[in-house]
Protein backbone atom coordinates (compact mmCIF):
# COMPACT_ATOMS: atom_id res chain seq x y z
CA UNK A 1 0.00 0.00 0.00
CA UNK A 2 1.37 3.63 -1.16
CA UNK A 3 0.50 6.98 -0.57
CA UNK A 4 -0.22 9.05 -3.73
CA UNK A 5 -1.41 12.30 -5.29
CA UNK A 6 -4.04 12.19 -7.67
CA UNK A 7 -4.05 15.86 -9.55
CA UNK A 8 -7.70 16.85 -9.78
CA UNK A 9 -8.30 20.79 -11.24
CA UNK A 10 -11.51 21.43 -10.77
CA UNK A 11 -13.24 24.32 -10.39
CA UNK A 12 -16.26 23.62 -7.71
CA UNK A 13 -18.79 26.35 -10.05
CA UNK A 14 -17.83 24.28 -12.98
CA UNK A 15 -21.32 22.49 -13.03
CA UNK A 16 -23.13 25.41 -11.79
CA UNK A 17 -21.16 27.90 -14.73
CA UNK A 18 -21.81 24.70 -17.54
CA UNK A 19 -25.67 24.81 -16.80
CA UNK A 20 -25.96 28.65 -16.35
CA UNK A 21 -24.18 28.56 -20.08
CA UNK A 22 -26.83 26.27 -21.37
CA UNK A 23 -29.69 28.10 -19.55
CA UNK A 24 -28.10 31.77 -20.90
CA UNK A 25 -27.78 30.10 -24.59
CA UNK A 26 -30.77 28.65 -24.80
CA UNK A 27 -32.70 31.94 -23.56
CA UNK A 28 -31.04 33.85 -26.05
CA UNK A 29 -31.91 31.55 -28.87
CA UNK A 30 -35.56 32.09 -27.56
CA UNK A 31 -34.86 36.10 -27.96
CA UNK A 32 -35.25 36.09 -24.23
CA UNK A 33 -33.28 38.91 -22.37
CA UNK A 34 -32.30 37.08 -18.75
CA UNK A 35 -31.71 39.64 -16.08
CA UNK A 36 -30.63 38.77 -12.63
CA UNK A 37 -31.62 41.05 -9.79
CA UNK A 38 -29.48 41.50 -7.12
CA UNK A 39 -30.21 43.32 -4.02
CA UNK A 40 -30.37 43.61 0.20
CA UNK A 41 -33.99 42.49 1.60
CA UNK A 42 -35.97 45.49 1.32
CA UNK A 43 -33.94 47.13 -1.47
CA UNK A 44 -36.93 47.63 -3.89
CA UNK A 45 -36.25 44.77 -5.93
CA UNK A 46 -39.80 44.03 -6.59
CA UNK A 47 -40.71 47.55 -7.02
CA UNK A 48 -38.29 48.27 -9.37
CA UNK A 49 -39.42 45.19 -11.51
CA UNK A 50 -42.95 46.54 -11.34
CA UNK A 51 -41.67 49.88 -12.52
CA UNK A 52 -39.80 48.44 -15.13
CA UNK A 53 -42.41 46.48 -16.83
CA UNK A 54 -44.86 49.68 -16.67
CA UNK A 55 -42.32 51.29 -19.39
CA UNK A 56 -41.56 47.89 -20.98
CA UNK A 57 -45.32 48.01 -22.79
CA UNK A 58 -44.18 46.64 -26.28
CA UNK A 59 -42.05 43.42 -24.25
CA UNK A 60 -43.50 40.43 -23.20
CA UNK A 61 -42.01 40.10 -19.43
CA UNK A 62 -41.66 37.18 -17.36
CA UNK A 63 -40.25 36.81 -13.70
CA UNK A 64 -38.55 34.39 -11.70
CA UNK A 65 -39.19 35.24 -7.80
CA UNK A 66 -36.69 34.17 -5.72
CA UNK A 67 -37.39 33.70 -2.01
CA UNK A 68 -36.20 32.01 1.18
CA UNK A 69 -40.18 31.48 2.23
CA UNK A 70 -43.16 32.80 0.78
CA UNK A 71 -45.01 33.95 -2.61
CA UNK A 72 -46.17 37.68 -1.07
CA UNK A 73 -44.14 38.95 -4.01
CA UNK A 74 -45.22 36.51 -6.66
CA UNK A 75 -48.77 37.24 -5.69
CA UNK A 76 -48.78 41.07 -6.11
CA UNK A 77 -46.55 40.62 -9.71
CA UNK A 78 -49.69 38.14 -10.96
CA UNK A 79 -52.31 40.79 -9.66
CA UNK A 80 -50.64 42.50 -12.22
CA UNK A 81 -51.14 40.63 -14.93
CA UNK A 82 -46.85 39.69 -14.87
CA UNK A 83 -46.25 36.44 -15.95
CA UNK A 84 -44.62 35.06 -12.53
CA UNK A 85 -43.32 31.49 -10.92
CA UNK A 86 -42.35 31.89 -7.40
CA UNK A 87 -38.98 29.49 -6.52
CA UNK A 88 -38.44 28.82 -2.43
CA UNK A 89 -35.16 28.04 -1.60
CA UNK A 90 -36.47 27.14 2.15
CA UNK A 91 -33.11 28.98 3.45
CA UNK A 92 -30.78 28.63 1.09
CA UNK A 93 -29.09 32.41 0.71
CA UNK A 94 -28.64 32.75 -3.36
CA UNK A 95 -30.19 30.84 -6.70
CA UNK A 96 -28.04 28.63 -8.52
CA UNK A 97 -28.24 27.66 -12.20
CA UNK A 98 -29.19 24.33 -11.19
CA UNK A 99 -32.65 25.71 -9.78
CA UNK A 100 -33.06 28.40 -12.74
CA UNK A 101 -32.63 25.32 -15.17
CA UNK A 102 -35.71 23.14 -13.24
CA UNK A 103 -37.66 26.38 -12.81
CA UNK A 104 -37.67 27.06 -16.23
CA UNK A 105 -39.76 23.78 -17.60
CA UNK A 106 -42.64 25.65 -15.33
CA UNK A 107 -42.68 28.89 -17.93
CA UNK A 108 -44.05 29.22 -20.66
CA UNK A 109 -42.04 31.12 -22.75
CA UNK A 110 -44.18 31.42 -26.22
CA UNK A 111 -42.75 35.21 -27.23
CA UNK A 112 -39.75 37.04 -27.17
CA UNK A 113 -39.17 39.39 -24.01
CA UNK A 114 -37.49 40.17 -21.01
CA UNK A 115 -37.13 37.60 -18.05
CA UNK A 116 -36.10 38.94 -15.03
CA UNK A 117 -35.16 36.86 -12.03
CA UNK A 118 -35.49 38.18 -9.03
CA UNK A 119 -32.16 36.68 -6.79
CA UNK A 120 -32.52 36.17 -2.95
CA UNK A 121 -32.22 39.56 -0.83
CA UNK A 122 -28.47 39.65 -0.25
CA UNK A 123 -25.79 41.26 -1.43
CA UNK A 124 -23.09 38.61 -0.75
CA UNK A 125 -23.87 35.23 -2.08
CA UNK A 126 -26.14 36.10 -5.22
CA UNK A 127 -23.35 38.11 -6.82
CA UNK A 128 -20.85 34.34 -6.88
CA UNK A 129 -23.24 32.38 -8.90
CA UNK A 130 -24.30 32.72 -12.63
CA UNK A 131 -27.74 31.79 -13.26
CA UNK A 132 -27.37 32.09 -17.13
CA UNK A 133 -27.67 35.76 -16.91
CA UNK A 134 -27.20 38.21 -19.68
CA UNK A 135 -27.15 41.52 -16.95
CA UNK A 136 -26.81 41.47 -13.43
CA UNK A 137 -28.68 44.47 -12.52
CA UNK A 138 -27.64 45.81 -8.55
CA UNK A 139 -30.73 47.13 -6.85
CA UNK A 140 -29.58 49.74 -4.21
CA UNK A 141 -31.76 51.70 -1.98
CA UNK A 142 -30.67 54.86 -0.52
CA UNK A 143 -31.65 53.62 2.87
CA UNK A 144 -29.28 51.17 3.25
CA UNK A 145 -26.24 54.27 2.98
CA UNK A 146 -23.72 55.70 0.98
CA UNK A 147 -20.80 53.40 1.74
CA UNK A 148 -22.40 50.15 0.68
CA UNK A 149 -20.03 49.82 -2.56
CA UNK A 150 -17.36 49.60 0.17
CA UNK A 151 -18.74 46.93 2.28
CA UNK A 152 -19.65 44.84 -0.39
CA UNK A 153 -17.65 45.50 -3.44
CA UNK A 154 -18.19 42.03 -5.41
CA UNK A 155 -21.81 43.10 -6.11
CA UNK A 156 -20.52 46.49 -7.31
CA UNK A 157 -17.62 44.97 -9.50
CA UNK A 158 -19.65 42.60 -11.07
CA UNK A 159 -22.79 45.24 -11.74
CA UNK A 160 -23.99 45.90 -15.64
CA UNK A 161 -26.29 48.78 -14.12
CA UNK A 162 -27.20 50.03 -10.80
CA UNK A 163 -30.28 51.35 -10.12
CA UNK A 164 -29.95 53.80 -7.01
CA UNK A 165 -33.40 53.63 -5.45
CA UNK A 166 -35.61 55.85 -3.18
CA UNK A 167 -33.83 58.77 -3.86
CA UNK A 168 -36.72 60.55 -2.14
CA UNK A 169 -35.12 59.82 1.03
CA UNK A 170 -32.15 60.92 0.24
CA UNK A 171 -32.39 63.82 2.64
CA UNK A 172 -33.39 61.78 5.22
CA UNK A 173 -30.87 59.24 5.61
CA UNK A 174 -28.38 62.03 5.14
CA UNK A 175 -27.08 60.29 1.70
CA UNK A 176 -23.58 61.41 0.45
CA UNK A 177 -23.82 60.88 -3.65
CA UNK A 178 -20.14 61.81 -3.64
CA UNK A 179 -19.14 59.13 -1.35
CA UNK A 180 -21.65 56.76 -2.78
CA UNK A 181 -20.35 57.13 -6.47
CA UNK A 182 -16.51 57.26 -5.94
CA UNK A 183 -17.13 53.85 -4.02
CA UNK A 184 -18.84 52.24 -7.18
CA UNK A 185 -16.60 53.76 -9.83
CA UNK A 186 -13.31 52.52 -7.92
CA UNK A 187 -14.81 49.09 -8.51
CA UNK A 188 -16.58 49.79 -11.97
CA UNK A 189 -15.82 52.85 -13.57
CA UNK A 190 -18.50 52.60 -16.12
CA UNK A 191 -21.32 50.58 -14.85
CA UNK A 192 -24.20 53.08 -15.94
CA UNK A 193 -26.07 53.99 -12.32
CA UNK A 194 -29.93 54.95 -12.57
CA UNK A 195 -31.43 57.27 -9.54
CA UNK A 196 -35.21 56.31 -9.13
CA UNK A 197 -38.35 56.08 -7.36
CA UNK A 198 -40.84 53.48 -7.28
CA UNK A 199 -43.57 55.64 -4.95
CA UNK A 200 -43.78 58.30 -8.28
CA UNK A 201 -42.44 56.15 -11.06
CA UNK A 202 -39.36 58.38 -11.39
CA UNK A 203 -36.30 57.44 -13.28
CA UNK A 204 -38.06 54.10 -14.80
CA UNK A 205 -38.36 54.92 -18.16
CA UNK A 206 -34.60 55.72 -18.65
CA UNK A 207 -34.41 52.09 -17.06
CA UNK A 208 -36.44 50.48 -19.16
CA UNK A 209 -35.11 52.21 -22.78
CA UNK A 210 -31.84 51.09 -21.55
CA UNK A 211 -32.98 47.42 -21.01
CA UNK A 212 -34.36 47.63 -24.84
CA UNK A 213 -31.41 49.01 -26.06
CA UNK A 214 -29.70 45.89 -23.99
CA UNK A 215 -31.73 43.68 -25.99
CA UNK A 216 -31.93 44.85 -29.45
CA UNK B 1 -23.36 31.41 4.51
CA UNK B 2 -22.89 28.80 1.41
CA UNK B 3 -20.04 26.83 2.88
CA UNK B 4 -22.32 23.81 3.53
CA UNK B 5 -23.41 23.60 -0.35
CA UNK B 6 -20.34 24.63 -2.12
CA UNK B 7 -18.59 21.72 0.39
CA UNK B 8 -21.12 19.49 -1.06
CA UNK B 9 -19.64 20.33 -4.80
CA UNK B 10 -16.40 19.29 -2.91
CA UNK B 11 -17.28 16.02 -2.33
CA UNK B 12 -19.56 15.27 -5.53
CA UNK B 13 -15.74 16.32 -7.27
CA UNK B 14 -13.70 13.82 -4.98
CA UNK B 15 -16.44 10.96 -5.32
CA UNK B 16 -15.88 11.12 -8.81
CA UNK B 17 -12.57 11.00 -8.63
CA UNK B 18 -12.28 8.38 -6.06
CA UNK B 19 -14.11 6.21 -8.56
CA UNK B 20 -12.07 6.88 -11.14
CA UNK B 21 -8.98 5.93 -9.58
CA UNK B 22 -8.63 3.18 -7.25
CA UNK B 23 -8.85 4.60 -3.99
CA UNK B 24 -9.11 2.88 -0.59
CA UNK B 25 -8.86 6.29 1.33
CA UNK B 26 -8.67 10.03 1.04
CA UNK B 27 -5.75 11.11 3.42
CA UNK B 28 -5.33 14.49 2.30
CA UNK B 29 -7.67 17.22 0.08
CA UNK B 30 -6.37 20.29 -1.32
CA UNK B 31 -8.29 23.06 -2.08
CA UNK B 32 -7.58 26.56 -3.26
CA UNK B 33 -9.60 29.24 -2.24
CA UNK B 34 -8.72 32.96 -3.70
CA UNK B 35 -9.09 35.96 -1.35
CA UNK B 36 -12.20 37.33 -2.95
CA UNK B 37 -13.68 34.19 -3.47
CA UNK B 38 -16.12 34.51 -0.20
CA UNK B 39 -15.38 31.79 1.52
CA UNK B 40 -14.51 31.01 4.80
CA UNK B 41 -11.74 28.54 5.13
CA UNK B 42 -12.92 27.73 9.24
CA UNK B 43 -16.22 27.14 7.92
CA UNK B 44 -15.47 24.96 5.00
CA UNK B 45 -12.94 22.52 7.43
CA UNK B 46 -15.59 22.26 10.21
CA UNK B 47 -18.46 21.16 7.44
CA UNK B 48 -16.02 18.82 5.67
CA UNK B 49 -15.37 16.88 9.29
CA UNK B 50 -19.26 16.29 9.19
CA UNK B 51 -19.62 15.40 5.35
CA UNK B 52 -16.59 12.89 5.72
CA UNK B 53 -17.93 10.80 8.35
CA UNK B 54 -18.76 7.08 6.62
CA UNK B 55 -16.92 8.19 3.11
CA UNK B 56 -13.22 7.51 2.37
CA UNK B 57 -12.31 10.74 3.59
CA UNK B 58 -13.14 10.00 7.14
CA UNK B 59 -10.08 11.30 8.99
CA UNK B 60 -8.68 13.03 5.99
CA UNK B 61 -7.07 16.28 6.44
CA UNK B 62 -8.22 19.43 4.40
CA UNK B 63 -5.71 21.91 3.56
CA UNK B 64 -6.95 25.32 2.17
CA UNK B 65 -4.59 27.19 0.08
CA UNK B 66 -5.48 30.85 -0.05
CA UNK B 67 -4.46 32.18 -3.78
CA UNK B 68 -3.76 35.59 -4.40
CA UNK B 69 -5.76 38.67 -6.30
CA UNK B 70 -4.38 39.06 -9.44
CA UNK B 71 -5.65 41.58 -12.50
CA UNK B 72 -4.67 42.88 -15.74
CA UNK B 73 -4.45 46.48 -16.53
CA UNK B 74 -6.90 47.38 -19.64
CA UNK B 75 -5.10 50.89 -19.95
CA UNK B 76 -1.61 49.66 -19.98
CA UNK B 77 -1.75 45.76 -20.12
CA UNK B 78 -0.01 45.54 -17.03
CA UNK B 79 -0.09 42.63 -14.55
CA UNK B 80 0.00 43.43 -11.06
CA UNK B 81 -1.01 41.01 -7.43
CA UNK B 82 -3.60 43.40 -5.45
CA UNK B 83 -4.67 43.42 -2.05
CA UNK B 84 -8.31 43.35 -2.75
CA UNK B 85 -11.00 46.26 -3.86
CA UNK B 86 -10.98 48.27 -5.20
CA UNK B 87 -7.94 47.37 -7.82
CA UNK B 88 -5.92 50.22 -8.79
CA UNK B 89 -2.77 49.49 -11.65
CA UNK B 90 0.30 50.21 -9.98
CA UNK B 91 2.10 50.95 -13.03
CA UNK B 92 -0.54 53.61 -14.52
CA UNK B 93 -3.21 54.13 -11.92
CA UNK B 94 -5.95 53.29 -13.85
CA UNK B 95 -8.68 51.67 -12.54
CA UNK B 96 -9.74 49.83 -15.40
CA UNK B 97 -8.68 46.57 -14.68
CA UNK B 98 -9.96 42.92 -14.92
CA UNK B 99 -9.70 40.11 -12.61
CA UNK B 100 -7.34 37.29 -13.46
CA UNK B 101 -7.15 35.44 -10.28
CA UNK B 102 -7.93 35.59 -6.65
CA UNK B 103 -12.02 34.22 -7.39
CA UNK B 104 -11.17 30.78 -7.96
CA UNK B 105 -12.18 27.98 -5.63
CA UNK B 106 -11.09 24.53 -6.73
CA UNK B 107 -10.00 21.10 -5.68
CA UNK B 108 -6.03 21.00 -6.94
CA UNK B 109 -5.52 17.68 -5.04
CA UNK B 110 -5.91 14.07 -3.15
CA UNK B 111 -3.46 12.36 -1.48
CA UNK B 112 -4.82 8.87 -0.95
CA UNK B 113 -4.13 5.49 -0.27
CA UNK B 114 -4.58 3.20 -3.26
CA UNK B 115 -6.55 -0.27 -2.89
CA UNK B 116 -3.98 -3.38 -2.39
CA UNK B 117 -3.83 -4.97 -5.49
CA UNK B 118 -4.81 -8.83 -4.83
CA UNK B 119 -2.18 -11.10 -6.69
CA UNK B 120 -3.89 -14.39 -5.80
Amino acid sequence: MSGKKIEVIQNIFDENDRIASIVNESLEQLGILVINIMGAPGAGKTSSIINMVKNLPGEKVYVIEGDIESDIDTVKLKELGIETIQINTNGACHLDAPTIEKSLQELTIDQPGILFIENIGNLVCPAEFQIGEHVKMLICSAAEGSDKPYKYPLAFEKANIILLTKCDLKAYVDFNDEFFLRGVRALNKSVPIFEVNAKTGAGFQEVSQWLINRKN
Amino acid sequence: MHEMSLMSEVFEIINQTVETNNIRQVKKVNLQVGRLANVAPDSLSFIFGILAQGTKCQGACLMVEEMPVTANCLTCDQEFHGEGFPLICPACGSRETYITGGTEFRVASLEVDEEVKSNN
